[in-house]
C-alpha cells in the first residue's frame, strides 16, 4: 500500500541549534501514529515542517505521492491535510460558530464568495453546528470564542481541525488542558474516525496512557532524530526509551503523598474573603473564599471553565474583583493594580506563559531583576538552573524558538526571579512530558524549602495529588469543596462528583 | 433571538428612512445642504473602503488616497475630451484606480502591521509625486480645473444635462448608494467573515485551506476600487482636482472618520463620516482655529466612546436587551 504521507531526510536548523536533524517518516494510510519524546526533541518542529508552517533545510515531504516540501499550509490543508495547534490557536472575537464556519467555508471552496449572504448558506451552518455538536460545544455557539475556558478553547481546535474534512490530522497535544471527561470524548472521536478509516492521525501527546491506548505505531523522538519506533508493547519495553522520556515510572502510579507537614504550615499569608469577579456581565466567581498560609502548596482543581485562571487572576489584580476582600499578610489589595501586587510579593505564572519571544532565555530571567530592582533576592540565574536543568544550554535561545515544555519552565524561572513569597501557578503541568512532569514535582519542592507558598490551579490532578497539602475545588465560580489532599483523595464521591476522574 | 429580530427591523426602518431622505432633500433643500450631503456620501464610501481593510482586515493602509486620486484624475482627464459621457467615465476612472491597487497590493499584502502601513504610505507619497509633478498630464500644482460633467444619454432615448446641481445631486447619490450596498453585501459574505477571520489569526485561516496572501491582495483591490469610485464621483461634483486629494492627509480622514463611527460595525464609517464633516462644517464658523477645537472633539469622541459612537450604542443596546447574554453581533 503506497503510504499517504513520508518525509525523508528532513532537516531544519534555527541559528545554529538544529532542531530536527535528518528524520524519516512514513505514514500507511489508517490507523494512529504517536510521537513521543522528551520537551524539546522536536516533535513540535516536526509538525510544522510536515504541515508546511516552516520549510526544511533539507530533505523532501510526500503526500498522496506527490511532493509538498514547499507548499504552504493552505495548499496542503486543500489537498487533505489538517493539524491542530500545541498552544489555542483560534479567532478569539469571532462567534465559537464563525469559528467553525470558517474552515468549512474552504472546505466547500465558499470562503471566496463576496456576493452571496453568508446567512444563506443553511448546508455550511448545519455543517459547522454538526462538527461543534461533535466535540460538545453547541451549547456555546453564539459565545464569543476568545471567553470560552481554556478547555473549550482547545475543544475548539479540535473542531477547527475536524472541520476541514482531512484524510490525515495531525494534532499537537490534543488534549492538554482538558478535563478527564473531555479527554475522553476527544479520544473516543479520534478512535471512532481512525476505526471507521476516514482518517488517518499522527498524533504528539505527553500522556502516556492515551498513547499507548490508542496508537498503533509510536515514534519516539530525542534531540531532533528518531530514537526508535514501534508497536506501543515494543516502546513500553525499550531501555533507551525509558532512559530519555518514560523515567522509571509513570507518574499517577504512585499512592498519595503525605504532606511533610500536617495542617496549617506558618502564618495566613494570603486569606480571599467573599471574592466576587465579573467579566463584563457575566458572573464568574461567587463568594470564593480561601486562604493560604506560609509554606503550603495548595491546589485549586474543578473542570474548565469553572473559575480557576479566574480565581488566580483576581488575586493578582488582573481581573479585579467588584466585591469581597484580599488581604496579603493582612494587608488589604483588592482592586490595587497587578505591578502593585507583584512588588508585594507575588508572582504569577499564566497558562500560555507569556514569554519575550524576542529575547534569549537569559534576558528573559534577568529582565524581572533589572525592572525590579531587586539585586539580592533569593533567587539568581544560577539557582534557576539548578532547579530546571534543562535551560542551562538553552541560555542564548530566544523565547520564540523554545519548545512548549522549556517556555514552562522558563516562565516559573521568571517568575521566581521577582522573589515572591506567594507564587500563582496556572496550568503548570500542561504540556509537559513525564520526565519534565518529575521535575517540576522536584523544582516544586525545592521552592517549597526555600520559602516559596504556592497557590496553583491545574487541570491534572494527578498533578495536584503529588504536589498539593490542600485543595480547594471550584463548581461553577463557587468552592464546593476544602480540605487536605489526602482526605479529598479518599472522598471518593467527591472526586467523582467536581472532578469526573 | 426577538432581541436581535427587533434590532434588524429597526435598522431596515433607518435605512429606508435615510434613503428616502436623500432622495427628497433636493426638492426641500438648497445648494448648500445639496453639497454637504453629497461630501458625507463621498466621505462614507470613502470610508467604507479604508475600513474593508481596517476594521474588517486588521491592516491599517495610510495610502487609501492615492486611489481615490486616481479615480478623480483618470475619471476628470476622461470627461475632459468631451468625448466620453460621464458614467462610462466614472466607471473607467474607477477601474483604473482598481487596477492601480492591485499592483500596489501585490507588493503592501507581503508584510503585515506597522510594515503594511508604512508601505501604503510609501506608495501614496508617491503617487502624491507623480500628480504634482507630471504637469502635462496632472497640470501639476495646479491640478486639472473645469471639469465638465457631461451628462448622462442613452442614444436616441434621452439626454440629461449634469450641469444642474440637483441632477448630479441624484447621479453620485445613486451610485453611491450602489456602492455602500455593494460593501455590505461583502461584510455580509463568506469572503467577508474570512476578512474578519484574518484580522483575528492569519495563520489559522492559512490552515483552514484559505491562501491568505491571494485574498488579502483582493481585499486591497476591492478598497482601492471603492476609493476610486468616490475620488471618480468627486472631480465633476468639484469640477476641479488638486493633488492634495492623493495627500496622506487625505488618507488620515477615512482613518478618523472609521475611528468616530467605530470600525467594527458596518455603519460606523458612515456615522463617522457625517460626525466628521458636520463637526467641521459647524465650527469652521466661529473660528479659525477650527483644527484645534476640531481635534479636541475627536479627542472627547475617540476616548469617550469605545469601539467608535456606533459600537457604544449597540454596546449599550446589546446590553438592555440581553441583560446576561454575550453581545450579538
Amino acid at each position: 500500500m503506497a503510504p499517504l504521507l513520508h518525509a525523508h531526510g528532513v532537516k531544519k536548523a534555527f541559528g545554529k541549534f538544529l532542531a530536527v536533524d535528518g528524520v524519516d517518516v512514513t505514514l500507511p494510510p489508517g490507523g494512529i501514529t504517536a510521537v513521543i519524546g522528551p520537551n524539546g526533541a522536536g516533535k513540535t518542529t516536526l509538525i510544522n515542517l510536515l504541515t508546511g508552517r516552516l520549510v526544511p533545510d533539507a530533505g523532501r515531504i510526500f503526500f498522496h505521492e506527490r511532493e509538498i516540501t514547499t507548499l504552504g499550509p493552505s495548499e496542503r490543508v486543500r489537498r487533505g491535510m489538517g493539524r491542530s495547534f500545541q498552544l489555542v490557536n483560534i479567532f478569539p472575537r469571532l462567534s465559537v460558530h464563525e469559528n467553525v464556519v470558517i474552515p468549512v467555508l474552504a472546505h466547500c471552496r465558499l470562503a471566496g464568495q463576496m456576493f452571496r449572504p453568508l446567512v444563506g448558506l443553511a448546508d455550511v451552518h448545519a455543517k459547522a453546528d454538526a462538527i461543534l455538536d461533535q466535540v460538545g460545544l453547541l451549547a456555546r455557539a453564539r459565545h464569543l470564542a476568545g471567553q470560552l475556558s481554556h478547555g473549550d478553547q482547545r475543544l475548539l481546535e479540535i473542531a477547527l481541525a475536524l472541520s476541514t474534512d482531512p484524510h490525515l490530522l495531525i494534532l499537537d497535544e490534543p488534549t492538554a488542558g482538558m478535563n478527564p471527561r473531555e479527554r475522553v470524548q476527544v479520544l473516543e472521536q479520534i478512535g471512532r474516525l481512525a476505526a471507521e478509516r476516514e482518517v488517518t492521525f499522527l498524533l504528539v501527546e505527553h500522556d502516556m496512557d492515551v498513547v499507548f491506548s490508542l496508537a498503533q505505531r509510536i515514534v519516539v523522538m530525542h534531540q531532533g532524530r528518531i530514537l526508535t519506533e514501534g508497536t506501543p508493547e515494543a516502546i513500553q519495553g525499550d531501555p533507551k526509551v525509558r532512559e530519555v522520556y518514560l523515567g522509571e515510572a509513570i507518574l499517577g502510579k504512585a499512592e498519595a503523598r503525605t504532606p511533610a507537614v500536617g495542617g496549617p504550615v506558618g502564618d495566613v499569608i494570603l486569606e480571599v474573603r467573599q471574592m466576587n469577579t465579573y467579566y463584563g456581565l457575566s458572573h464568574v466567581l461567587h463568594d470564593v473564599s480561601l486562604s493560604v498560609c506560609r509554606g503550603e502548596v495548595v491546589a485549586i482543581l474543578g473542570r474548565n471553565g469553572v473559575g480557576k485562571t479566574t480565581t488566580l487572576r483576581s488575586i493578582m489584580g488582573l481581573t479585579p474583583p467588584k466585591a469581597g476582600t484580599i488581604r496579603l499578610r493582612g494587608r488589604e489589595v483588592a482592586g490595587r493594580p497587578a505591578y502593585d501586587i507583584a512588588r508585594l510579593g507575588v508572582a504569577y505564572v499564566p497558562d500560555d506563559t507569556r514569554i519575550f519571544p524576542d529575547l534569549t532565555t537569559l534576558e528573559n530571567l534577568q529582565l524581572p531583576m533589572q525592572v525590579l530592582g531587586r539585586g539580592n533576592g533569593r533567587w539568581n540565574v544560577e539557582k534557576v538552573e539548578a532547579i530546571f536543568s534543562p535551560l542551562r544550554d538553552l541560555k542564548q535561545r530566544k523565547g520564540r524558538f523554545l519548545s512548549g515544555g522549556e517556555k514552562k519552565m522558563l516562565a516559573i524561572g521568571r517568575a521566581l526571579m521577582t522573589d515572591p513569597e506567594l507564587l500563582l501557578l496556572d496550568e503548570a503541568s500542561e504540556g509537559l512530558g513525564p520526565l519534565l512532569v518529575r521535575l517540576l514535582l522536584g523544582a516544586l519542592e525545592r521552592m517549597r524549602k526555600e520559602g516559596v507558598t504556592i497557590l496553583l490551579a491545574d487541570q491534572n490532578v494527578k498533578f495536584a495529588r503529588e504536589v498539593a497539602d490542600r485543595a480547594y475545588i471550584l463548581e461553577k465560580g463557587a468552592i464546593a469543596y476544602a480540605g487536605a489532599m489526602a482526605d479529598l483523595w479518599r472522598d471518593e464521591a467527591v472526586v467523582k462528583k467536581y472532578l469526573a476522574v | 433571538m426577538d432581541a436581535v429580530a427587533s434590532r434588524r427591523r429597526w435598522s431596515r426602518l433607518l435605512v429606508a428612512g435615510v434613503v428616502i431622505a436623500l432622495l427628497v432633500l433636493p426638492q426641500v433643500g438648497g445648494r448648500f445642504w445639496q453639497y454637504l450631503t453629497l461630501n458625507i456620501l463621498l466621505l462614507s464610501l470613502f470610508s467604507l473602503s479604508f475600513n474593508l481593510l481596517f476594521g474588517m482586515t486588521g491592516l491599517l493602509s495610510f495610502g487609501q488616497a492615492a486611489f481615490y486620486a486616481t479615480g478623480a484624475y483618470a475619471t476628470a482627464l476622461l470627461l475632459r475630451t468631451e468625448v466620453i459621457p460621464l458614467l462610462p467615465s466614472v466607471i473607467l476612472g474607477t477601474v483604473v484606480a482598481a487596477l492601480l491597487a492591485a499592483f500596489i497590493g501585490f507588493f503592501c499584502v507581503r508584510h503585515t502591521h506597522v510594515y503594511f502601513a508604512m508601505l501604503t504610505l510609501a506608495f501614496g507619497m508617491m503617487v502624491y509625486a507623480i500628480m504634482w509633478k507630471w504637469t502635462p498630464v496632472t497640470g501639476g500644482d495646479d491640478g486639472l480645473i473645469g471639469i465638465p460633467r457631461g451628462s448622462l444619454s442613452i442614444p436616441g432615448l434621452f439626454t440629461i444635462r449634469m450641469d444642474p446641481l440637483a441632477h448630479y445631486y441624484y447621479f453620485l447619490t445613486v451610485l453611491a448608494l450602489l456602492g455602500i450596498y455593494a460593501l455590505y453585501r461583502i461584510s455580509r459574505s463568506p469572503f467577508g467573515l474570512v476578512l474578519n477571520g484574518m484580522r483575528e489569526n492569519a495563520g489559522r485561516v492559512e490552515f483552514a485551506g484559505i491562501p491568505t496572501r491571494r485574498y488579502l491582495w483582493w481585499a486591497f483591490t476591492i478598497a482601492g476600487f471603492f476609493a476610486g469610485l468616490a475620488g471618480s464621483l468627486m472631480a465633476p461634483l468639484e469640477s476641479t482636482v488638486a493633488p492634495a486629494s492623493a495627500h496622506w492627509a487625505k488618507s488620515a480622514e477615512p482613518v478618523m472618520a472609521s475611528l468616530i463611527g467605530g470600525p467594527f460595525t458596518f455603519a460606523g464609517p458612515i456615522v463617522g463620516s457625517l460626525i466628521y464633516i458636520g463637526l467641521k462644517e459647524v465650527i469652521v464658523r466661529f473660528t479659525q482655529y477650527w483644527l484645534l477645537i476640531f481635534g479636541t472633539g475627536l479627542l472627547v469622541l475617540v476616548l469617550g466612546f469605545r469601539g467608535g459612537v456606533v459600537g457604544f450604542l449597540l454596546q449599550r443596546f446589546a446590553r438592555r436587551d440581553s441583560p446576561a447574554g454575550p453581545a450579538e453581533k
